[in-house]
């Protein structure tokens, strides 16, 4: 008995010293490899981006001069970091590529590198701007391979629910083994269009419905770049105004030459201030 | 043994403070105290004028001789944001340069022998000597236009000065400054314009600063083939209607550059005091721009239409659709009308123009005036109502003889509340009273003597009173400005000084206008 209240004792007093120390868990699991590229609004900062499992490239929004582009695509990995390189491979996933290597990208090498001492590494992969782009989305798939380095980590990504909670998406539920490059050369309706579409398919407003034959025009007309309609800093009120006046006045002049300007399904273009009303997909005759 | 136990189980529960490190200092000295007073809780100072002089008392709880012991930083803050250091000795003396507006000035004094700093904080409170009064523009006597202003705060002072100190390059032949009116803090809606015919700018409104960029070009979107970078304003409507400093209309404006080229807008579609392409021309020919004579139309009292002169052809045109319309009207003609918009038929040619709050013939907002002249120098003087897309021609009358010198008058007046019109000629006052049947003339020994620089009725301040703001020049007492007012007596025409409205000591006055708001 007097052993057990002396043990006991020795132990109150051993026992507290151990409080004093802490220790962290360390990471136990597989040394794998994920794509990790993030997009979000720009308002937000980039380290909040939710993980995506696409990258959108648009040449629209580049310069004419630009007919091709790199693009980086993030993978990170988990498990230790290592004093040395280590590679590690992927291909293109041909269930989701319809654009033709050599054609809309530069052949993609296949093996690449986690530098030394990195948590993430790089894919540079090289996309070239082409005429079919105009009308179509082109897709890459990307397939992470795994090899003696990586395995796959996060087939189940899943964002954090309290992370971003605003900004996030059903995207952000995926196979983190895959990602997929949007790219295309589409025109979409800039941030700023002063314009709308009323029922039933009325165009309205001081520009209309947007088309890429209407902004082009604009474009050409007023010496702007398609980057100028992307906010109001460049697309300032008093700019919509002159828009809105010079091309109404010319859409009437060509028109009473008996050359009016068409949209692609037939109708009479419209801007502002010009007399006729026009309804998408009804030809003007 | 239970003993020993119980001594090992109180000295265990001991062992757990070796957990907590004390890292205190128990050695206490004492160290020079400072206390700061003879500092206001606040201050009141107008920019670019006051020096701001204040003498603080600084006890130390221990004696000490060495100044250099301790640094002084009067620091200016704007809430959190630091705006400067402006004095670095005990003594504050600041010739106050900071934008107007509200600070804490605090006095920081740091004892480098201990390392603490010890402070005391006030408010400053920057006011403008700009806010309101009569704006001057004309010549200084190196031939420079120069800016001044007869400010009208709680006293009554005269800036001078203002374009020589405002940052921008030496300009010349003076035209104007004026404020665009509106009470808006943004300064895209609300300006101050200094016009020159070698360059116009836009000055910063607190601090009356400019600089080369902000010229017409920076706020006009044109795909007229026009030179874009010197395009100077010289007018600008509407003008400033009342004391507190509002117009005829907040949103519609309207420019003229020296060529006579007229841009209008409406500030609500382009979001701020911005400009499209000019109006002056007309539909038929949209292509050519024509030169306007140097007048716009309208009437004071509620500017929903602007006329303007037609310098080519001889006729009057009217533009009544700021914001939206590109070009301008040719207003229509009745048989029974006093006078025809077009002159080419008449011969007659554009004198002068001018608006005022007269309202003959229903005119509520204040008739137009122009002086007319034929290729037999005969004088005429017009009459209508520049009010909405259908302007009214009100009458028509024939300046007579016995008006002295009209044809070689260097400035005309018309009179809002009388059937008047003075003028000058070189240092001598006339007045002509127009009223058909009963004209009569006059001159002024009184006022005259001096070179007349400027002729204006107050149309800006109290259009009712009928005053009369007259600027002579001599090289010896330099500009003069002085404000009469003209009898209500309809047999005769007599002006009479005003108390207190006498200035002296000014620029040679090319134009003056009320500015009632920063």
């Amino acid at each position: 008995m007097k052993r057990i209240i002396f043990w006991s004792a020795l132990l109150a007093l051993v026992l507290p010293m151990a409080s004093c120390k802490k220790e962290m868990m360390q990471y136990s699991g597989m040394e794998g490899i994920y794509f990790a590229v993030q997009s979000g609004p720009s308002y937000s900062a980039p380290a909040t981006w939710p993980f995506r499992p696409y990258t959108n490239i648009e040449f629209v929004k580049q310069p004419a001069s630009v007919t091709q582009l790199e693009t980086m695509i993030k993978v990170m990995i988990t498990g230790p970091v290592k004093d040395y390189d280590r590679p590690f491979r992927v291909e293109v996933n041909p269930d989701s590529t319809t654009a033709q290597e050599g054609v809309h990208y530069l052949p993609i090498q296949g093996n690449y590198t986690i530098p030394a001492n990195s948590t993430f590494g790089y894919i540079p992969i090289t996309l070239k701007r082409t005429a079919d782009m105009l009308n179509e989305n082109k897709t890459i798939g990307l397939r992470l391979v795994a090899n003696e380095h990586f395995g796959l980590a996060f087939p189940k990504w899943k964002a954090l629910p309290d992370l971003a909670n605003t900004s996030l998406g059903n995207d952000t539920a995926f196979d983190g083994r895959l990602h997929v490059i949007n790219v295309n050369d589409l025109m979409v309706q800039p941030a700023v269009w002063r314009g709308s579409i009323q029922p039933v398919n009325r165009e309205a407003g001081v520009w209309g419905a947007f088309t890429r034959k209407k902004l082009t025009l604009m474009c050409q007309m007023f010496n702007l770049k398609y980057e100028d309609f992307s906010s109001e800093a460049t697309m300032t009120p008093v700019l919509v105004t002159l828009i809105h006046q010079e091309m109404s006045r010319w859409l009437i002049i060509q028109f009473n030459n008996g050359t009016p300007v068409l949209e692609d399904d037939g109708r009479l273009m419209f801007v502002g201030s010009v007399p006729w009303t026009s309804y998408i997909g009804v030809p003007y005759n | 043994m239970k003993r020993l136990i119980l001594i090992i189980l109180i000295a265990s529960g001991s062992f757990l403070s070796a957990c907590f490190k004390d890292t205190s200092n128990y050695v206490y000295q004492d160290i020079n105290e400072i206390t700061i007073s003879g500092i206001a809780g606040a201050y009141t100072a107008v920019f670019n004028r006051d020096v701001l002089h204040i003498e603080p008392i600084v006890k130390m709880t221990e004696a000490n001789t060495d100044a250099s012991r301790f640094n002084y930083y009067w620091i200016l803050v704007k809430g959190t944001r630091v705006i400067d250091t402006v004095g670095r000795k005990q003594v504050l003396d600041y010739a106050v340069n900071v934008s107007p507006d509200t600070y804490v000035l605090t006095l920081r004094v740091v004892d480098n022998v201990t390392g603490l700093a010890w402070k005391k904080g006030t408010s400053l409170t920057v006011g403008t000597s700009y806010s309101t009064g009569l704006m001057l523009m004309g010549t200084a006597e190196n031939g420079a236009a120069e800016v001044e202003m007869i400010s009208m705060g709680n006293d009554t002072s005269i800036v001078h000065g203002i374009l020589a100190s405002s940052g921008l390059p030496t300009l010349y032949d003076p035209v104007t400054i004026l404020h665009t009116g509106t009470r808006d803090t943004n300064s895209n809606y609300a300006r101050v314009w200094v016009m020159t015919k070698s360059g116009s700018y836009y000055l910063d409104r607190k601090t009356m600063t400019g600089n080369t960029s902000r010229r017409f070009s920076s706020i006009i979107a044109i795909t007229e083939n026009l030179d874009k970078e010197n395009l100077n304003p010289i007018l600008l409507a509407p003008q400033i209607r009342d004391r507190a400093g509002n117009t005829g209309n907040t949103y519609s404006r309207a420019m003229m550059t020296g060529e006579g080229h007229i841009f209008a807008t409406s500030t609500f579609i382009n979001g701020g005091d911005f400009y499209t392409n000019p109006i002056n021309r007309s539909e038929s020919d949209f292509n050519h721009l024509i030169k306007s004579a140097p007048y716009l139309f309208y009437s004071i009292g509620n500017m929903n239409s602007v006329m303007w002169y037609d310098t080519e052809n001889n006729r009057f045109m009217n533009y009544a659709n700021f914001g939206l319309g590109l070009f301008s009207t040719i207003p229509s003609d009745l048989p029974a009308d006093a006078f025809s918009w077009n002159q080419a038929a008449t011969g007659r040619t554009l004198v002068y123009g001018e608006n005022t709050r007269n309202t003959d013939g229903g005119s509520t907002n204040g008739n137009s005036f122009t002086v007319m002249k034929d290729a037999a120098n005969n004088h005429f003087i017009y009459k209508f109502y520049a009010s909405t897309a259908t302007p009214q021609k009100r009458d028509m009358y024939t300046v007579l003889p016995i008006a002295t010198n009209f044809a070689q008058a260097d400035f005309y007046a018309f009179s809002s509340r009388r059937s008047v019109v003075f003028y000058s000629v070189g240092n001598t006052l006339y007045a002509y009273d127009y009223n058909k049947g009963f004209e009569k003339a006059y001159s002024f020994p009184e006022v005259s003597g001096d070179e007349i620089t400027m002729l204006k009725f107050d149309t800006q301040i109290d259009h009712t009173t009928n005053a009369l703001y007259i600027a002579t020049h001599n090289p010896g007492t330099k500009g003069r400005l002085r404000r009469f007012m003209v009898g209500t007596d309809p047999n005769t025409v007599t002006i009479s000084p005003v108390d207190r409205s006498d200035w002296n000591g000014l620029i040679k006055i090319k134009d003056m206008n009320w500015r009632a708001v920063n």
